[in-house]
């Protein structure tokens, strides 16, 4: 095998990292003036924001109360009911109140996340 | 009767791949012990990418494609070819008559590969499934992208050393030239993308092209298992304990001017990434522009499919014994690993840079996301953060520097490129 054929090793060392310093400062200033671009573009867009519509009012016309708690008791049973292998007749939801909902939020947000990725 | 169809027999076993194993079993340089080893990679291979699914949808067909080019008296594939000066029109043009009257199918394929042709149309793909809003959202998270090249460029002084000490192999013919072109594109596996890595090797040292696409996507694969010792290393529990402020949202404008401008800044400054980026930016703005969704179906879908699957079978084709089983490939199988850590290593550190510089507000662990592996690394990032903080969601913090690493080993390709090539 020839070696050093047309180089000195030392030379050729050199070399090599001068292109590895100037390949990093390239790579770097090419993402650095992507950054400031895409943050002038975010001024740029941030003028035009007002203009765009504002988000439609929340348009949920108040539900009929009575119906809606009907509704949701009707579907606590169920889901009580299946959670725990019993007749629908067997239960009966005498009173429910909301609780804050982090927990559940979480739990879903989890869940998204893990069937997404 | 009997006689002559033994004598059938016999003449169509002598045209055998079996015949030419057993009679040339140490004959011809261990001709048919090299291809029995070479079976056997392709079989461990098979087996990574069908029981323990390794990168499945490219190993699968790198597996197969090793195997078949493999089995003597195929001809299915002729490696030499594309690199054998030899078979080169003056050492080093192409012979196309050659290729296509006496080529194989994978031959035929491979010039997808040879003349740049698949990884650019798999970044189309990549670009119409790529959501550039993390990015948009928190432009700072794309120093990590370039942050976390660093392995790309401290493997490539390595093997530089390597060459030079004359360790492996590399620069075999001993000329500088050679050296950086083996060398450049052994760092680029650091970049942890697949096309980009083909696209650097297939120009610069296609002798290595099938060493280094199975090191590069076997490491991918194993990004979980690589990346997370790393990260704990270098950061304390306060820093992976940081949760991130929420993200604002990105207008329809912004995602769509982004693609445009990413173009411009990047292909005017290094004209060699044009087909990299330039595909990956058609992509996204395709997607994100919503006047086109046809054309993003086809090319994340169908296309990029079709695509994966010449790419995968032609890149394993050109494994053959005489380039393959050599200390070289062992060598970029320890430099490929060499070049994820220290690209993790750099992403990381680089995150605790920014977590100083801003005051705590960012997680460190996103750092390693700036390697490229979408969106393995950013899920990564989300598993170690959440181990350490149960309601940390850092996700989509981390899929930003996770989309820059794919513009920032793009960029390093091509400045690669615009050296050597």
């Amino acid at each position: 095998m020839t070696r050093y054929v047309d180089f000195e090793p030392a030379e050729l060392i050199g070399e090599g990292i001068a292109y590895t310093i100037m390949g990093i400062c390239i790579v770097f200033l090419i993402l650095i003036i992507i950054m400031f671009v895409i943050k002038a573009m975010a001024l740029f867009s941030a003028e035009k924001t007002p203009q765009e519509p504002a988000p439609a009012a929340p348009v949920e016309a108040a539900p009929e109360p009575e119906e809606d708690s009907l509704e949701l008791i009707a579907v606590i049973t169920a889901a009580v009911a299946a959670a725990i292998g019993a007749g629908t007749s067997s239960i009966q939801v005498r009173s429910y109140k909301k609780l804050d909902g982090e927990a559940w939020n979480k739990a879903g947000r989890r869940d998204a996340l893990d069937n997404r990725f | 009767m009997l006689n002559n169809l033994l004598e059938g027999f016999g003449a169509f076993f002598a045209k055998t791949g079996v015949y030419e194993i057993l009679t040339k079993l140490v004959a011809d340089d261990f001709y048919g012990l090299k291809t029995l080893v070479m079976l056997a990679i392709a079989c461990v291979l098979l087996y990574l990418a069908i029981v323990k699914k390794f990168e499945p949808l490219l190993l699968l067909p790198i597996a197969f494609g090793m195997l078949i080019a493999n089995l003597p008296l195929g001809e299915v594939m002729h490696p030499q070819y594309f690199i054998d000066p030899e078979y080169l029109i003056d050492g080093h043009d192409l012979d196309m008559n050659l290729i296509f009257h006496k080529g194989g199918l994978l031959d035929l394929l491979y010039l997808g590969v040879k003349l740049g042709i698949y990884p650019p149309l798999i970044f189309l793909g990549i670009g119409c499934m790529t959501d550039f809003g993390p990015l948009i959202s928190n432009p700072k998270s794309i120093l990590l992208g370039a942050a976390a090249q660093l392995g790309v460029f401290i493997t490539f002084i390595g093997a530089i050393i390597l060459g030079v000490l004359g360790i492996g192999g590399f620069g075999a013919d001993g000329t500088a030239e050679t050296i950086f072109k083996e060398a450049a594109s052994i760092g680029i596996i650091g970049g942890a993308d697949g096309p980009t890595a083909i696209y650097v090797t297939k120009t610069l040292a296609p002798g290595l092209l099938s060493a280094i696409a199975i090191a590069a996507y076997s490491y991918m694969a194993l990004i979980p298992i690589i990346q997370p010792p790393f990260m704990k290393m270098l950061t304390t529990k306060a820093e992976r304990q940081i949760v991130m402020e929420q993200l604002r949202p990105v207008t329809k404008r912004e995602k769509i001017l982004f693609p445009i401008i990413v173009t411009l800044v990047v292909v005017l400054i290094v004209p060699d990434a044009a087909p990299l980026v330039g595909m990956l930016m058609l992509g996204n703005l395709i997607k994100e522009s919503g006047v086109a969704d046809r054309l993003c179906k086809t090319a994340q879908n169908e296309l990029m499919n079709i695509v994966t699957i010449f790419l995968g079978i032609t890149v394993g084709a050109t494994a053959k014994a005489d380039t393959f089983l050599t200390a070289k490939t062992i060598l970029i199988i320890a430099l490929g690993l060499a070049a994820f850590c220290i690209s993790t290593i750099g992403g990381v550190l680089f995150g605790k840079i920014m977590c100083k510089v801003t005051g705590g507000k960012v997680n460190p662990l996103i750092g390693s996301a700036g390697v490229s592996a979408v969106p393995m690394a950013a899920r990564v990032s989300q598993k170690v953060g959440q181990d350490e903080h149960p309601a940390n969601f850092l996700l989509m913090h981390a899929m930003g520097p996770n989309v820059a690493g794919v513009i920032g080993s793009a960029v390093a390709a091509g400045v690669f490129l615009a050296l050597f090539a």
